[in-house]
């Protein structure tokens, strides 16, 4: 056999071109190696590349993870794939995503975190973890998932997140392989690329986060923007109106003298036309510095006052706004209280406000007004203004602290006291509450916090109390 | 003459208005209030209606208008406010109104048209 073994390798020609020489048939070989490995390279690379695309454009975070693992068992040949999370206790990983496994695992399957699996122990390494021969493995023993699936060769890597690993991405093959160290690079691209899908899709979600609370705050400063545009609206339209009286009365008043010139009343006339512009112009005055005090940015809580001497000051503010005589103060001032953290001034033209209230509501020269101060808890104080004026129609109650609104417009009342007053309270951090029986009077009550305005304190509450009455008339009393 | 109503709740303005329509040989009659001016209107029958829209009370000038035109469909409304006219417009609420006139007004202005919409009714051929 072996001479015809000789002569035939002499004797055929094939035969001899097949074997000789025997280094030549060594480089074919290992040509035809380079050029598989070449070509595994390149499909290597450009699923690489189609992959990475897919990570830059699709917005599903799923969809990506379906296109890595197909890229790997197309190009590997392998028949399993995983891509595991590191759940945020740290102690376990979650199926996230894979081909190849028992229907249900998918999304639902959770692995040992611990170095006692093949993933558990990838996520301790630094680098990729490869193993040959699952059964046979020293490292770590198959957890029960491979081995149920009878996996025998199997490559697993870190996905990396932003702070530490992500999870596990790992590659299985039933049939022994051996996976060479491209097979390896290829695998942590592909791993690279899930962990940038992942960080782009965690970004994208903290900046529609962060746009959507921008247009949030957007639609509020708008909303808000508009608030008050429509109470600038309101408060110029109040102006407009209230001024718009007064001119109108002096210019009528004014141009029927004037027509009046000659007639034989006319210097009788002309006198009282004379004191009627005088009264509707000191009207507009008046308006004009109510407005201004509307506007008078408060103060409060910069200095501990005796709200008694406040009180006392306003009372004999508003005795000069009645002939002498006409006003009858009954003070009821409590000589127990401790100073208060309030803005002196604004909180004597609230009380004066008050007052001016109760004795508009008074029968001219007849007006009786009780004011009182007195402890309410531990850290409030209760100013109460009463009169025993014509009171305040319930269906009018509700609406005595908007700006302008007056039922008084003939005797002189402007509209905006009570608003000034609210606003006062408010810029204190206090609370005020009316009480009022048309015929028989109204009481208002002032709460003011001892320490002053507490910080971010929001609008006054303003409660309102009052008995229904049939035919009463619709004044807006004190 | 015409017999002119006048609703006006400021007290001098309404004097202004009266002595000068007074003085133009009219009869006037005027009121503060809605009430007040219905209760007027039935003895005066007036020619004219010449009202202020915001009042006191719970009523205002174009109620008045609408209630008085019940009887007086032709009765000619004149307006004068200072509110914006399609406010004006909108409270009147299909209460067909001779003209809006914004304050602050000038006599001479709203003189002439008062005796315009007097014309208007009497060259309407009505009452």
């Amino acid at each position: 056999m072996h001479d015809r073994y000789v002569d035939s390798e002499q004797d055929d020609p094939d035969e001899r071109a097949r074997a000789d020489p025997p280094e030549d048939h060594g480089r074919l070989a290992e040509l035809q190696r380079l050029r598989e490995e070449a070509e595994r390279r390149a499909r290597q690379q450009a699923a690489l590349a189609r992959l990475g695309l897919s990570a830059l454009t699709e917005v599903d975070l799923g969809k990506v993870f379906d296109a890595a693992t197909r890229t790997v068992v197309e190009t590997l040949g392998v028949e399993l794939t995983k891509i595991l999370e590191l759940l945020s206790d740290g102690r376990a990983l979650l199926l996230r995503s894979g081909v190849g496994w028992h229907e249900g695992l998918v999304g639902s399957a959770t692995l040992p975190s611990d170095v006692g699996s093949q993933a558990g122990y990838t996520l301790k390494s630094s680098a990729p973890v490869v193993v040959d021969d699952l059964p046979r493995e020293t490292r770590f023993s198959g957890p029960k998932l491979l081995l149920d699936h009878g996996v025998r060769s199997g490559l697993s890597v870190i996905v990396h997140g932003r702070q530490g690993p992500w999870g596990v991405f790992g590659v299985h093959s039933r049939e022994r392989r051996t996976f060479t160290p491209d097979d390896v690079n290829f695998v942590q691209s592909v791993a690279n690329v899930i962990g940038a899908a992942i960080e782009r899709g965690r970004i994208a979600g903290e900046l529609s986060r962060r746009e959507q609370e921008l247009a949030l705050r957007r639609a509020e400063e708008r909303f808000r923007r508009a608030e008050r545009l429509a109470s600038v609206g309101t408060l110029a339209t109040g102006i407009a109106h209230e001024i718009n009286n007064p001119v109108n009365s002096i210019l009528m008043t004014a141009e029927a003298a004037q027509m009046a010139r000659g007639r034989e009343d006319w210097p009788e006339r002309a006198d009282r036309a004379l004191e009627i512009v005088v009264r509707e112009a000191e009207r507009c005055g008046r308006i004009v510095r109510d407005v201004l005090d509307l506007a008078r940015p408060g103060s409060p809580g910069q200095a501990r006052e005796d709200l008694g001497d406040v009180v006392r000051r306003a009372v004999d503010v508003a005795r000069n706004l009645t002939k002498k005589g006409g006003l009858q103060v009954d003070l009821e001032l409590a000589d127990d209280l401790p100073p208060v953290a309030l803005d002196a001034a604004a909180v004597e033209r609230l009380v004066v406000h008050l007052m001016r209230n109760s004795i508009e509501a008074s029968a001219a020269g007849k007006a009786r007004v009780r004011v009182a101060t007195e402890r309410a808890g531990d850290d409030r104080v209760r100013l109460t203004v009463s009169d025993r004026g014509r009171g305040i129609e319930p269906a009018l109650l509700g609406r005595i602290f908007d700006p302008f609104f007056s039922t008084r417009r003939t005797s002189g009342g402007v509209g905006l006291g009570l608003s000034l007053v609210h606003g006062i309270v408010e810029e204190h951090g206090g609370a005020i509450d009316v009480e009022s029986r048309p015929g028989e009077g109204s009481t208002f009550r002032v709460e003011l916090p001892l320490a002053g305005r507490p910080h971010g304190a929001g609008s006054a509450p303003a409660r309102i109390s009052g008995e229904a009455s049939e035919g009463a008339p619709a004044e807006r009393a004190g | 003459m015409a017999k002119i109503l006048i609703v006006e709740d400021e007290v001098n303005s309404a004097q202004a208005l009266e002595f000068f329509f007074s003085d133009r040989g009219h009869k006037v009659r005027t009121a503060g209030r809605a009430a007040e001016a219905i209760a007027a209107a039935r003895e005066l029958a007036p020619d004219v209606l010449l009202t202020d829209v915001l009042l006191i009370g719970d009523r205002d000038g174009l109620a008045v208008a609408r209630e008085l035109r019940s009887s007086d469909p032709r009765l000619p409304v004149v307006v004068m406010s200072g509110l914006p006219e399609h406010e004006v417009r909108e409270r009147a609420s299909g209460v067909e109104l001779f003209r809006i006139c914004p304050k602050p007004l000038r006599l001479r202005e709203i003189g002439t048209t008062v005796e315009a919409a007097v014309a208007s009714r009497l060259g309407g051929g009505a009452g």
